[in-house]
């Protein structure tokens, strides 16, 4: 059943295993394709969430610098009055501290001398103090305020600045930065000194600690002068940009993106995190035009394992569908195959002989139904051809035993039982007859009686049984005329007679058949449709003309003539049927009788058996092992001795 | 080597059957089919064309025999025509050619056709 070498494996198996593995494949291909494409969509809305991150906290910082800047400018232009005084100058810096309340304290300081001649140092700062308002003068010479960067700023680049953050000691004692704004005199535009608002930083702090994206990602905001404003890590605060860990993530692109032009617009970028592994997306946008840059860090891999995750989830999902469809078609495919799978095992039961086994019912109306419904067709005709053969067989065997024994007594008929050989003082016979099947039509008789040798030779049309009991009827016939001492015509004649009687199937008998006087070597002999005997004396040898009548049996009322020959001492007849001259080789050539009568003549041999041996010998190797095609009889007389 | 055998109407409710091959202990049940459904009591001539046998058994014979003793049951004619040497020899060594019209040649069955058929004419006139 199974290829060689080849383990069974149930079509149940193999179906599955198809579908596994393609189910698998193309499992795998959705699951890749949708994991890749995700990602990729992923990362698109990362970089687009730092950006927009990055955005909005500009905005929200822009909105509240631009409103500081802006009062810092309106007071400013306050102050270049020309009738203004110093009273003035302190309600108006009240004023606009009081109505706007991002701003943690402001203050005019005024260079000494120039908007009015009498006005020196000065410069009221007032602040925000839990409800109220605290105030301070600045122009105090512990202060110094003409030396801090707030008012040098302005003054040497005649322009508004924000200030590096600092720690405002002696002022608001708070982080804040400051947006100082020059003031000019209005009639020559000569510098006057600065307003100032300040921006306490600690909302910035709560701003920063507000972005989160993912695990770790974090924004924070940086100085002009690389300076950490606000980070999540408070301790990082006011320290130098390049001094810390994060900055090492960026340093590569910082330096790039400060130097370029770039600088003044939004930038975004994909770096490996220094952080934690993987990448992190990186976007900068600059502050108004302050210097100031807000960094939004997003650490790609955070936001990725959550389609890792989900992907994973899925992939748990299709391997129980997978296991559950693998079971489905386990159960599906063996409901089908099964009723294969008995067909198989009682197939080798029939193969085997037991043919009466119980087939599986056919349970469904499909091929496999129609086939198991063939094979009980099949079974049942298979069934009823062997009990046939069974019969047929028994039949045959009957007969051929019944033809064993007929092969038998036909043996019993001729004298010596088929092969003979006798030797005697006055003559020599050797005879022998060998059937094409088991019975055959060929026969050959003889009998001494006192100094008479009497024989014959015989060949009945066609072969088998028919000729086999036309045979005995022939040899029977033969004795009773010998018995009746009828000379060799006459033994014809009345034979003849005989068989020809009520004879519709017109089988008949070629013969010859003769008596040697053993005294005198006078032969007698008649024929009936035979081929002519050879003879063969010491020195001659060749064919013996015998004239005679038609065949046995064909005709009623022939008469076979008695033609006499006189045997030297030593003569030998040999005489023979059409088994001989026309056995057949492999080559459908025959014998023939030539070949027969060369063979006699060149043969040594002076015995009457051993030159028939001799010549069945010769027949042989010429047949070489063809099958014989017809039966075949030899006999030599040999007259006294050579 | 098998046989073949054809048959064929002649004239005056005749028929010819013409053989080429062997006809033996195999061969010789065939023919004795074929002649058991064409030749009837109504066919009154009978010529067997052995032109192309080439080999005759004594088992061809019995049939060959069978059918002329068929014939001449009621009085129709058998003749024999063609014989090829090693069959006629077959013939020859049983003597059973003797009392049959045996042909060498269709030119030589004619004339003899012709001749009977002038005799019966002779005899009416």
């Amino acid at each position: 059943m199974n290829n060689k070498g080849k383990r069974f494996r149930s079509l149940a198996t193999r179906i599955s295993a198809g579908i596994i593995l393609f189910g698998t494949l193309v499992f795998v291909t959705v699951l890749g394709a949708n994991y890749f494409l995700s990602r990729n969509l992923l990362e698109e809305y990362i970089g687009e969430l730092a950006r927009a991150t990055a955005s909005s906290t500009v905005r929200e910082i822009e909105t509240v610098f631009t409103t500081v800047a802006t009062n810092a400018d309106s007071l400013a232009s306050v102050v270049t009055k020309a009738d203004i005084n110093e009273p003035q100058i302190h309600d108006a810096i009240k004023a606009f501290l009081k109505t706007n309340a991002d701003i943690f304290g402001m203050t005019v300081a005024l260079e000494p001398h120039v908007l009015h001649e009498n006005i020196g140092e000065f410069s009221p700062y007032y602040y925000r103090e839990q409800e109220a308002y605290g105030y301070a003068n600045l122009a105090d010479n512990s202060y110094r305020y003409l030396e801090w960067d707030w008012y040098r700023q302005p003054k040497s680049n005649r322009k508004p600045v924000w200030t590096e953050p600092y720690l405002d000691e002696g002022g608001g004692n708070v982080l804040m930065t400051t947006y100082a704004t020059p003031i000019w005199r209005r009639d020559d535009n000569r510098f006057a000194g600065v307003a100032t608002a300040d921006i306490s930083l600690g909302w910035l702090q709560k701003l920063v600690d507000n972005i989160h994206i993912g695990e770790t990602g974090f924004g924070m905001i940086i100085s002009e002068a690389d300076i950490i404003v606000a980070h999540p890590d408070k301790q990082r605060n006011m320290l130098k940009l390049k001094s810390t860990l994060e900055a090492e993530f960026i340093r590569d692109y910082w330096d790039v993106y400060t130097s370029s032009k770039s600088a003044s617009h939004a930038t975004y970028f994909h770096a490996p995190c220094r952080h934690k592994p993987g990448d992190c997306w990186v976007a900068i946008e600059p502050l108004l035009d302050t210097g100031w840059k807000i960094v939004i860090v997003i650490p790609e891999s955070e936001l990725v394992s959550d389609i890792m995750i989900l992907t994973l989830k899925i992939t748990a999902l299709a391997v129980i569908g997978l296991i559950i469809l693998v079971m489905v078609i386990l159960s599906v495919t063996h409901r089908l195959t099964s009723p294969l799978a008995r067909l198989a095992s009682v197939t080798k039961d029939i193969g085997e002989g037991r043919l009466n086994i119980k087939l599986p019912r056919p349970q469904r109306n499909d091929e496999i139904g129609e086939l198991t419904n063939d094979f009980r067709l099949m079974r049942d005709s298979l069934e009823e051809h062997i009990d046939r053969l069974q019969e047929t067989t028994a039949k045959k065997q009957k007969l051929e035993s019944e033809i064993e024994i007929a092969k038998d007594i036909q043996m019993s008929m001729v004298p010596g039982g088929g092969t003979v050989s006798i030797i005697e003082a006055t003559y020599q016979l050797y005879a022998l007859l060998r059937p094409a099947r088991s019975v055959g039509g060929d026969l050959y008789y003889f009998q001494q009686d006192d100094n008479k040798l009497h024989f014959i030779i015989g060949d009945v049309s066609d072969k088998g049984v028919p000729a086999a009991l036309f045979m005995a009827k022939a040899v029977t016939l033969y004795a009773g005329a010998m018995n009746d001492g009828l000379t060799p015509g006459n033994t014809f004649t009345h034979m003849n007679q005989a068989l020809a009687q009520n004879n519709d199937a017109c089988m008949f008998v070629t013969a010859l058949c003769g008596t040697l006087d053993l005294d005198s070597g006078e032969l007698t002999i008649a024929n009936a449709g035979h081929m002519n005997p050879l003879y063969k004396t010491s020195d001659t040898s060749g064919e013996l003309p015998v004239e005679g009548s038609l065949a046995l049996g064909l005709m009623d009322d022939v008469e076979y003539p008695n033609i006499t020959h006189q045997l030297a001492p030593g003569s030998r007849l040999l005489m023979y049927t059409d088994g001989i001259s026309e056995a057949f080789n492999p080559a459908r050539e025959q014998y023939e009788e030539e070949r027969l009568l060369a063979f006699v003549s060149n043969c040594p041999e002076t015995k009457a058996e051993s030159l028939g041996t001799a010549t069945m010998q010769d027949v042989e190797a010429f047949v070489n092992g063809a099958e014989q095609s017809d039966d075949i009889t030899l006999m030599v007389i040999q007259y006294g001795n050579a | 080597m098998p046989l073949e055998i054809e048959i064929h109407a002649e004239p005056n409710e005749g028929k010819r059957i013409s053989l080429a091959g062997s006809l033996d202990t195999d061969t010789a049940p065939q023919l004795q089919d074929k002649i058991d459904q064409n030749i009837d009591s109504t066919v009154h001539m009978v010529i067997m064309d052995l032109k192309r046998l080439e080999f005759l058994s004594s088992a061809g014979l019995r049939v060959i025999f069978k059918l002329k003793k068929q014939m001449d049951s009621h009085e129709g004619k058998f003749m024999l025509l063609n014989l090829q040497p090693q069959v006629r020899k077959v013939f020859d060594i049983i003597k059973a050619l003797e009392g049959m019209s045996v042909f060498k040649s269709q030119e030589e069955m004619d004339e003899y056709l012709a001749a009977m058929q002038n005799k019966v004419l002779d005899g009416d006139a």
